[in-house]
């Protein structure tokens, strides 16, 4: 197609016809900014954001919905457009109500993130919390002990009882990280020279920030020690120096500050040199003056400035005061620090002198009690009036006006006035005076101009001085003295000015917007319960007494996260990917200020408007109306992109809000809990609900990876947080397009579970105990060499896994295959399709899905056969959805109504097991209504006689018959398949698990090959793999009979080629299936069995049977990463790792080759699956140092012809490949069978009589028992049993029983029932439901407390030896 | 003899029903023969409701009566049906005869005349004729030619030329394709489309085959509210009897082409007039607009080239293949072509339907059609085009009413409501009523017209109440012109436009509103203070009605308003028979 060239921004891009401006912007890295807009949905065009000029056109077009014409010439910023779009969001915001921040961080002058940090600590990641702090406050050990912490007055759990002690928790992460200080990473270096005067908390923190960008800093300091004002103006009983501040002041120095010690401006060395050797400087001397009172007296001996007596202190150098009388006048935290200093000098009486009440002290409440405990006289309400001289000049007495509060003031305050006549005098020896500090005068150069106050004047929005390039801040500046984090607040916004002023560029510290809820008090809040804070362990008053030891211990790591739990998370969740907020600040909007009025909010506390109330208890979801925007991108994308419809819009105008159908709750709507309405909302309105941790809202890392789960192969992106996965996001993958299930989205906090396993186990009698890897591993080895010695290599068996990754797959089977010997090798692909790989190589010479995911998007028609795939496959489910919504005609054959019947044009609800007369039926259809593709037959096929003979026979009124169903259905389905254009067919277990599973897959291969549909685009025969890398599985040859790549056992030449490959001679005798190695166990010819994660207890055909072969076999290994139903009857358990915690590769259904990233480390000693085979390969012998699973995939692929062009590098660059991929050009391959098929030029035609289920019913087991999966649960619940709300959204096993059968037993829904097989039986809840054909139940497999298998039959496919788990005869009773 | 009584809703609603019912019990009970009872259709002369027209045997109009209720019915049957000589007392003046003298009546010309129930009255009018003419002699591009020439624009609103619609739908690739006609008539004040669907129910239907006829389409589709239950009923019957005749259905008239209608009752709102949320309503969705381009010609009702027609435009079709489209042409102004229904309401002497050329000065239509203002109060504007119409004040009332002069004044022609204020209408609060309209009828969907409009009205709000702030009217102002701008469908679109063209034509009275927190009409109660004035002579009836007891006085002296207290309801103006209480 001709490229059509537009001009956007004067910059000449290209687009396809029909493209938007939007689309070819955002390829060409042009920033159009939208809320409405996302590529998985229509366009919609509500939001009106993406609003650009185009040349000619009078109005403003929305740049989602234009589509491009020739020399478009467009432009995306202009004074119109901005003011649109400010105005717009001017608009939103005057309708959204939240709190972006939580108080406490609005209330911190440096905008610690407070939520975060205390939220990370509550989930036990005290480094990722103390990084948090450091983001803001460099200095966390100091302030976690002295900051007046003005986060806490704000903090809305004081609502509650009392607010959360941030400070004490930031103390907790700064003291839990002081052994091994974590430091920032420095940009590289600017070369640019910044010199600070001073290394107080201003001088040290703009260092700090300066140096991480890379600015080469030095701080000049006349003090010896670094710190300022809380190095020598605070006690070391409350803010250690040599163990806390210095240590801190070090990692500065660390981060490559230098400081100048004892280096004072003016006197060692000049400003105006310094000034010429720096590109910029900052001020930053404090305010080290003390200020007295004015009163009479005040220069008697023995007067000293508060500050100046602590600094003496602090400095070794006190004065003598022991015996003598202190008075201290002053209330805050200084005079208090001056009071209990004197007393711990000695001081006999301690006077401190206020004149208002011990209420209205500035200093904190702790220091007055503890004050008071200490032996501290308040003589409050007092003021000096003149301090006394003796004739040597020295002070003596204080003489004290009396005072009383007076009338409240129009602020409230009571002002305290003098008692007329009243006063009193005390005998003092020593007053010292902590009324306030002032700026040193002379300390630099005179050319900075000063305050009237004598404080550096400085410009608030640039901190820049009078003089050019020197800035001020912190105390010394602007007269504002002040909180050592003021202090670090003014260095934070500095150094954003400063580092811009280095680069070339002079700009304004802007203060971002954020939305604040102001509507939130007490009674927000009535129904939580209270919880105090956990008592601070401290020194008591007399362990504190003549001392200045530190009074408070902090917090016990115990005290901490339940002091952090208590954190009422504010702070908006969608924080850091809020565009709202994003484009708010973007486009310079100013809140509701300018616009105003009434909110959704006003409405939604209206009792009138009750409607607009939208709690409800969704598992996953959390919905708040207050953030909404109405772009609709949830109720879009729950309806067209899922189907499920569960949201919409309600009203009209104004009062129009998203809510679900019918006012009720979102599960009642139909919501699937996939939570991609989560994921596409652009602010807070709908997140997501997290139970096993506290949510923290937090910027994320994101690792593109692979989802653990179905076999449609999801990509997404885990998004971390430290060692910690904290959610998942969607990602664009070709078979998922944007979007995940309730598995992928949700399921994932198996990965963080308490219960993972984290050390090797070794059995010693009945117990499990733990063990080193050396012994365990050890004790494989030698087990293996034992036992080899005694029984030969085929006494020994491996079940592989179809969960872990392609690499670790193959190394497995070469374990068993090179080191051992064996071709015993197996995993549950014979479980879900091994009739798929016997009856497909059958007829057409390769088991795989023939075509690609995405085609089903263009299908005309779309035929599902025994897959339940809206839950087994939900993915792929919403996309055939999507294709039924977009006109293709669906034909839905199953047993059950499954969720997508409902989407059906038809729908053949037939008897479990009558899967190939149904299928005979429509061949017979086909051909007696001349619909078959003759061409395509007499082309490429064989048999075609055989198969007319034996279809012949099914008319559709005998079909009928059998699988108990209307014939006029079946025409219908048999014409509306063969005569659609483009027609896939897509099944599953419904179709293998059966003893006849291989003639049902001939049978489907059968149809679609009389209809010429194999072999092009939107066609073929498409089994659905249940597992992630159950493809991968097979492909890497953990199967008895097949090498990786399926290269024959049987084949000398493979077995050959191998053999060379690997150096060592392997057997050229087929291994074992699954259900034959249970069987040899108990038959003593397998003694040593090793499980790689597998739970055989649950997912295998008559557990019974399966757990007396473990407990019968002689030695087990298990390698899982929890200890499973399986794990624990083993004799070594190997703890593993899972898919977040290492790399590999997984190949989804559609032999699709995709990446597994590693985002955690795994917890404990578990090691990743690759590693411990790895190990165990060279214990015994084989040579396996592979670097990484990349080494292991070029090895894969060098003995794997599929996969020959596969590399991890490719993978890299588009994402993923579908084998076969012989070579590195290959483009992989979407469609199998296009020129020929794997067998040949012709498939075969094989056709397959209809046969009875091995067990039918009769007078005893009257009913059919079928079995399957639940959307919300995986297999044997490993993973997904450890999400409270996966169980709380299916977390008990059942029965599905037909309504009229249930009026037979006399069964209610609900009722608790004991459903019997001749295997065993099972008490589970009843579900009264029509979805369910008479005569037949039902049961999901997933349940150890409920387990179906206990119940079903073994009876074997004869050639793929697959169990009959969909069918057997059945009784049920109350 | 016939006794025609007109039944449209509004004269059902003035107790036309109850009319008829007596004159059937009279004629019946009086033993008349050959007098039959019959329906027709509103007639446009609301204010006259009911309206009997007598006929005499050789179906002439002999008499027509006017307001006449149940209780007349007898003088009437009594004098002209028994006695044979008409009824004067109740006779219709030369005045009001003048009324409807005075209108060109193409799109009325059945209304009020033929009985809407019977096919047959249609016929005889000349009804279907002009089907035939297109099924059997006209190809489809012909007809396009002659709606072309005819000059027809449509009435829905836009103006936009029916024939150049017509066209870009017949010219859109495509099997199946629609013709819809838009009976969501929403605006207040407007009722011309539902005074043709049940005065004339078979000319919508027949512009509807022609237009159907020329897009070629298979399906038409009326979308008519719910809240015009006769309208559905009346054309329900129409289309039962066309199909009967063979007017409508498969082979319509032998001519191979197929065609029939059905009706979508839609749920009465506002925004569904807009082509696109029409759309979606009747695909069974929200009612909320789509974005265009597609254009419904384009990609319409299920994506295919649809056609939305108003039921004014229809009625006008067959007019002009019967008649021809340079007759058609031959009437109104050179862009603005034949005659334009409105609905005259507000403070009018005569309000109802008129039928005027294009062309036609304001004030003709307001002073010698509707007689001028009611009380005979001082003309101040009219309110064109409903809520997302302008005012156009006194200085310009000779405007002509034309597609491009209307819209040059801020207003537009729109669907044809015509609102009369006099010199007691608040403009300010005007605006906010219809802003309050628009504001509750937005589907909610963009954020200008969801949002906007509220913070608009809240301005409005604000000002009307006394509680404006300095800068108010300047924020009303920017608001209403970005989201003109920024709106997704006309009605965001056009939503402002009451508020603009206030604005624009009474800035005084904002300013005298927001500064001096005075209403100059002195209708904004919040800013209004009553006080008893010299002329009071202590009656003590104020006193008496006040319903907050805040009036005092001694009997026969100067009674006092104790401010604080007042509610200003204006009881004491009310009651005062001195004059004694001013407003102000």
């Amino acid at each position: 197609m001709d490229k059509i060239r537009i001009v956007i921004d004067g910059k000449e891009c290209f687009g396809l016809p029909k493209q938007t401006i939007l689309a070819v912007a955002k390829e060409n890295d042009i920033f159009i900014p939208t809320l409405c807009f996302d590529e998985r949905v229509a366009i919609y065009g509500s939001c009106g954001i993406c609003v650009v000029e185009v040349a000619k056109n009078p109005k403003l077009v929305k740049a989602c919905a234009t589509e491009i014409a020739p020399d478009m010439e467009v432009t995306t910023n202009s004074d119109r457009i901005a003011e649109s779009r400010k105005t717009n969001m001017e608009l939103l915001m005057t309708n959204h109500t939240g709190d972006c921040k939580g108080p406490c961080t609005l209330n911190c002058p440096a905008g610690t993130d407070c939520q975060g940090y205390v939220g990370l600590i509550a989930n036990g990641q005290y480094e990722e919390a103390l990084m948090l702090v450091k983001d803001k406050i460099p200095l966390p050990g100091a302030l976690g002990r002295v900051c007046p912490h003005p986060c806490e007055t704000k903090c809305r759990r004081g609502l509650i009882e009392e607010p959360i002690g941030i400070m004490d928790l930031k103390r907790f992460a700064a003291d839990y990280d002081a052994a091994n200080p974590w430091l920032p990473d420095c940009d590289p270096a600017t070369g640019k020279k910044v010199a600070i005067i001073g290394a107080g908390p201003m001088g040290l923190s703009a260092a700090y920030f300066l140096k991480q960008k890379g600015h080469d800093v030095t701080i000049y300091e006349q003090m010896p020690y670094g710190g300022g004002m809380l190095r020598y103006g605070i006690p070391q009983y409350r803010l250690p120096k040599e163990e806390v501040l210095d240590k801190e002041v070090q990692t500065i120095i660390k981060l490559g500050v230098d400081i100048k010690f004892n280096t004072k401006v003016g006197r060692d060395i000049s400003f105006e040199e310094i000034r010429k050797n720096s590109d910029a400087v900052l001020v930053a001397i404090g305010a080290w003056i003390s200020t007295g009172t004015g009163c009479k007296g005040e220069d008697a001996d023995g007067v000293i400035g508060g500050i100046d007596f602590l600094q003496e202190v602090i400095g070794k150098n006190a004065p003598d005061i022991k015996g003598k009388n202190v008075a201290i006048v002053g209330g805050g935290n200084t005079a208090m620090d001056c009071c209990r200093t004197a007393l711990r000098l000695g001081a006999g009486k301690v006077y401190n002198i206020y004149r208002r009440t011990k209420a209205e002290m500035p200093a904190d409440e702790i220091e007055i009690i503890e004050g008071e405990e200490e032996g501290v006289i308040f003589k409050n309400l007092t003021n000096p009036i003149e301090i006394v001289k003796d004739e040597k000049g020295h002070a003596k007495e204080i003489l004290l006006q009396i005072m009383e509060l007076g009338e409240p003031d129009a602020s409230g305050r009571r002002a305290p006035v003098p008692v007329e006549g009243k006063t009193e005098v005390l005998p003092v020896d020593v007053v010292l005076l902590a009324i306030g500090q002032a700026v040193e005068e002379s300390s630099i150069d005179s050319a900075v101009t000063r305050t009237r106050k004598k404080g550096i004047a400085y410009d608030p929005d640039t901190f820049m001085t009078s003089m050019e390039g020197v800035f001020a801040g912190g105390d010394c500046g602007n007269d504002k003295i002040s909180i050592a984090v003021e202090a670090i607040a003014d260095a934070n916004k500095a150094a954003v000015v400063m580092d811009a002023y280095l680069n070339g560029e002079k700009i304004k510290y802007d203060i971002p917007y954020v939305d604040v809820n102001d509507t939130i008090d007490e009674y927000t809040f009535e129904d939580r319960e209270k919880m105090f804070k956990a008592a601070m362990p401290h020194l008591n008053p007399n362990e504190r007494k003549g001392n200045f030891k530190e009074i408070v211990h902090g917090f016990s790591e115990k005290d901490a996260v339940e002091e952090a739990k208590r954190c009422l998370e504010c702070g908006c969740g969608s924080y850091f990917n809020c565009k709202l907020i994003e484009y708010t600040n973007l486009f310079g909007a100013e809140g509701n200020a300018r616009l105003g009025g009434v909110k959704n909010i006003d409405i939604i506390r209206n009792p009138e408007f009750k409607e607009h109330e939208c709690e409800d208890d969704h598992p996953y979801v959390v919905r708040d109306n207050k953030k909404c925007i109405n772009c609709e991108l949830c109720v879009r994308i729950c309806n067209e992109v899922v189907g499920a419809t569960a949201l919409g819009l309600v009203n009209r105008g104004f009062n129009a809000v998203v809510k679900p159908a019918l006012e009720g709750t979102l599960e009642d709507a139909g919501c699937v809990s996939c939570g991609n309405c989560i994921s596409v909302c652009p602010t807070g309105a709908l997140q997501p609900k997290v139970t096993q941790r506290k949510p923290v809202p937090l910027k994320v890392e994101k690792v593109r990876t692979t989802c653990p789960y179905c076999g449609v192969g999801c990509q997404m992106d885990l998004q971390v947080k430290g060692n910690r996965i904290v959610g998942v996001m969607p990602a664009f993958g070709p078979s998922n397009g944007g979007i995940l299930c309730v598995k992928g989205k949700f399921a994932y906090d198996f990965i963080n579970h308490p219960d993972r396993l984290t050390t090797p186990m070794i059995r010693k009698g009945n117990d499990l105990v733990p063990a080193t890897w050396e012994e365990a591993l050890n004790l494989i080895v030698s087990t293996i060499n034992k036992m080899k010695s005694e029984s030969g290599a085929d006494a020994f068996a491996g079940l592989s896994s179809a969960r872990v990754t392609n690499e670790e797959n193959y190394l497995f089977q070469k374990l068993f295959r090179a080191a051992i010997g064996t071709n015993n090798i197996d995993h549950c692909a014979r479980l879900c399709h091994s009739s798929t790989v016997t009856g497909l190589a059958t007829t057409l010479g390769s088991a795989a899905m023939t075509n690609s995911i995405t085609e089903v998007l263009d299908a005309d028609a779309i035929l599902i056969t025994g897959s339940n795939t809206a839950e087994g496959h939900p993915v792929l489910a919403a996309r055939i959805g999507q294709a039924v919504r977009n006109g293709a005609k669906l034909v839905v054959i199953d047993p059950r109504k499954v969720p997508l019947a409902k989407n059906a044009e038809v729908f053949l609800q037939i008897k479990p097991g009558t899967n190939v007369a149904a299928l005979n039926g429509m061949m017979n259809v086909i051909f007696e209504e001349g619909l078959a593709d003759e061409a395509f037959i007499a082309a490429k096929t064989e048999g075609i006689a055989d198969l007319k003979a034996v279809v012949k026979e099914y008319t559709p009124e005998k079909v009928a018959e059998i699988c108990g169903i209307d014939a006029d259905e079946l025409r219908k389905a048999a014409r509306i398949y063969a005569t659609a254009a483009k027609a896939p067919i897509y099944y599953a277990m419904g179709v293998t698990q059966f003893a006849t599973g291989t003639d049902a897959v001939m049978s489907i291969s059968n149809l679609a090959l009389i209809c010429g549909k194999l072999g092009k685009e939107g066609s073929g025969v498409n089994p659905l793999r249940g597992q992630n890398n159950v493809q991968g599985a097979c492909d890497m040859g953990c199967l008895p009979g097949d090498l990786p790549g399926y290269q024959k056992i049987a084949s000398a030449d493979a077995v050959k080629k191998f053999s060379d490959f690997w150096g060592v001679n392997l057997s050229n005798k087929p291994g074992k299936t699954m259900t034959e190695i249970v069987d040899s166990i108990l038959t003593d010819d397998i003694r040593f069995l090793y499980i790689m994660g597998e739970n055989p207890m649950i997912s295998e055909p008559d557990i019974n049977h399966v757990a007396e072969a473990l407990e019968h076999c002689e030695f087990l290994v298990v390698q899982d990463i929890f200890l499973t139903e399986t794990a624990q009857q083993a004799d070594v358990v190997l703890p593993a790792s899972c898919y977040a915690e290492k790399d590999g590769t997984f190949v989804n259904t559609e032999r699709r080759v995709q990446r597994v990233r590693k985002a955690v480390n795994a917890p404990g000693e578990a090691m990743a699956d690759l590693d411990i085979l790895a190990a165990l390969l060279k214990k015994l012998g084989l040579s396996a140092d592979y670097a990484g699973a990349a080494e292991v995939f070029e090895e894969i692929s060098k003995c794997t012809p599929s996969y020959g062009g596969i590399s991890y590098g490719r993978l890299e660059e588009s994402g993923s490949l579908q084998w076969p991929c012989p070579d590195a050009k290959h483009p992989g391959t979407p469609i199998l069978h296009v020129d020929k098929f794997g067998r040949g030029d012709k498939a075969l035609l094989k056709p397959a009589a209809f046969k009875e289920p091995a067990e039918v019913t009769d007078a005893e087991y009257p009913l059919i028992l079928t079995t399957g999966r639940v959307l919300a649960q995986y297999h044997t619940r490993t993973m997904t049993g450890k999400s409270e709300g996966i169980n709380q959204l299916a977390g008990a096993p059942f029965v599905e029983i037909n309504p009229e059968d249930a009026d037979a037993y006399d069964i209610c829904d609900g009722d608790m029932v004991t459903v019997s097989s001749r295997r065993g039986n099972v008490t589970v809840e009843a579900k009264v439901t029509s979805d369910i054909k008479k005569g037949v139940i039902f049961m999901p497999f997933h349940y150890a407390d409920g387990p179906a298998n206990l119940l079903t039959n073994t009876a074997l496919d004869p050639e793929a030896k697959m169990p009959e788990m969909k069918a057997c005869a059945a009784n049920i009773c109350k | 003899m016939k006794v025609v009584i007109g039944q449209g809703s509004c004269g059902i609603a003035s107790g036309a029903k109850k009319t008829s019912d007596e004159f059937e019990r009279l004629i019946a009970a009086k033993g008349i023969k050959n007098v039959k009872v019959d329906v027709t259709g509103c007639i446009g002369t609301c204010y006259l409701e009911p309206i009997v027209d007598v006929y005499d045997d050789n179906n002439k109009l002999a008499a027509r009566y006017v307001n006449v209720y149940e209780n007349m019915a007898e003088d009437i049957v009594n004098k002209h049906l028994v006695g044979g000589n008409p009824d004067e007392a109740h006779l219709i003046s030369e005045e009001d005869a003048q009324f409807i003298a005075g209108q060109t009546r193409i799109v009325l010309r059945n209304c009020g005349v033929i009985n809407p129930e019977e096919i047959d009255e249609y016929i005889a009018n000349g009804g279907y004729e002009a089907t035939k003419k297109v099924l059997t002699q006209m190809t489809s591009a012909q007809v396009i030619e002659e709606i072309k020439t005819s000059g027809l624009r449509g009435r829905g609103g836009a103006g936009f030329p029916t024939w150049f619609k017509w066209n870009a739908a017949a010219q859109s690739p495509g099997e199946e394709k629609y013709m819809v006609c838009n009976a969501d008539e929403g605006d207040p004040g407007a009722f011309m489309d539902r005074a043709v669907m049940e005065g004339d129910p078979h000319s919508v239907i027949e512009g509807m085959i022609i237009g159907g006829y020329a897009i070629g389409a298979i399906e038409g589709i009326i979308y008519v509210r719910a809240e015009y239950p006769l309208a559905i009923t009346r054309l329900e019957r129409a289309m039962a009897q066309a199909r009967e005749r063979g007017y409508l259905g498969k082979n319509i008239l032998g001519t191979g082409f197929n065609f029939d209608i059905r009706i979508k009752a839609g749920a009465g709102a506002f925004v569904c007039g807009e082509e696109t949320a029409l759309i979606a309503s009747l695909e069974g969705e929200r009612g909320m607009p789509r974005l265009k381009p597609p254009f419904p010609a384009q990609k319409g009702y299920w994506q295919t080239p649809t056609n939305i027609n108003n039921v004014e435009t229809f009625a006008n079709v067959s007019w002009i293949i019967v008649n021809g489209g340079e007759a058609f042409a031959a009437i109104g102004t050179e862009k603005s072509k034949g005659t334009k229904v409105f609905a005259l309401a507000g403070k009018i002497k005569k309000g109802g339907l008129v039928e005027v050329p294009m062309g036609t000065p304001l004030k003709d239509i307001i002073f010698n059609i509707g007689g001028g203002i009611k009380r005979d109060k001082t003309f101040k504007a009219v309110q064109m085009g409903g809520p997302s119409g302008g005012c156009i004040p006194m200085e310009l009332i000779d405007t002509l009413v034309d597609y491009e002069e209307i819209n040059k004044t801020g207003a537009i022609v729109g669907s044809g409501g015509m609102i009369v204020m006099d010199e007691d209408t608040c403009m300010v609060d005007m605006a906010r009523y219809f802003l309050d309209f628009t504001a509750k009828e937005s589907c909610g969907k963009c954020t200008y017209c969801r949002v906007g409009t509220k913070r608009m009205l809240e301005i409005l709000e604000r000002i009307t109440a006394g509680e404006s702030k300095p800068g108010d009217m300047e924020l009303l102002a920017e608001l209403a012109i970005k989201i003109k701008d920024g709106a997704m469908c006309g009605l965001g679109q056009t939503a402002p436009n009451p508020v603009l063209t206030t604005i624009k034509y009474f800035n005084n009275e904002y300013k005298d509103h927001i500064e001096n927190h005075k209403c100059t009409a002195r209708s904004c109660k919040p800013l209004l203070t009553f006080t008893i004035t010299d002329a009071c002579t202590g009656c003590t009836l104020c006193a008496r009605k006040c319903p907050v007891k805040c009036i005092s006085g001694k009997v026969k002296e100067k009674h006092v308003i104790d401010q604080s207290a007042c509610i200003k309801c204006g009881k004491c103006e009310e009651s005062c028979k001195f004059n004694a209480v001013l407003r102000d």
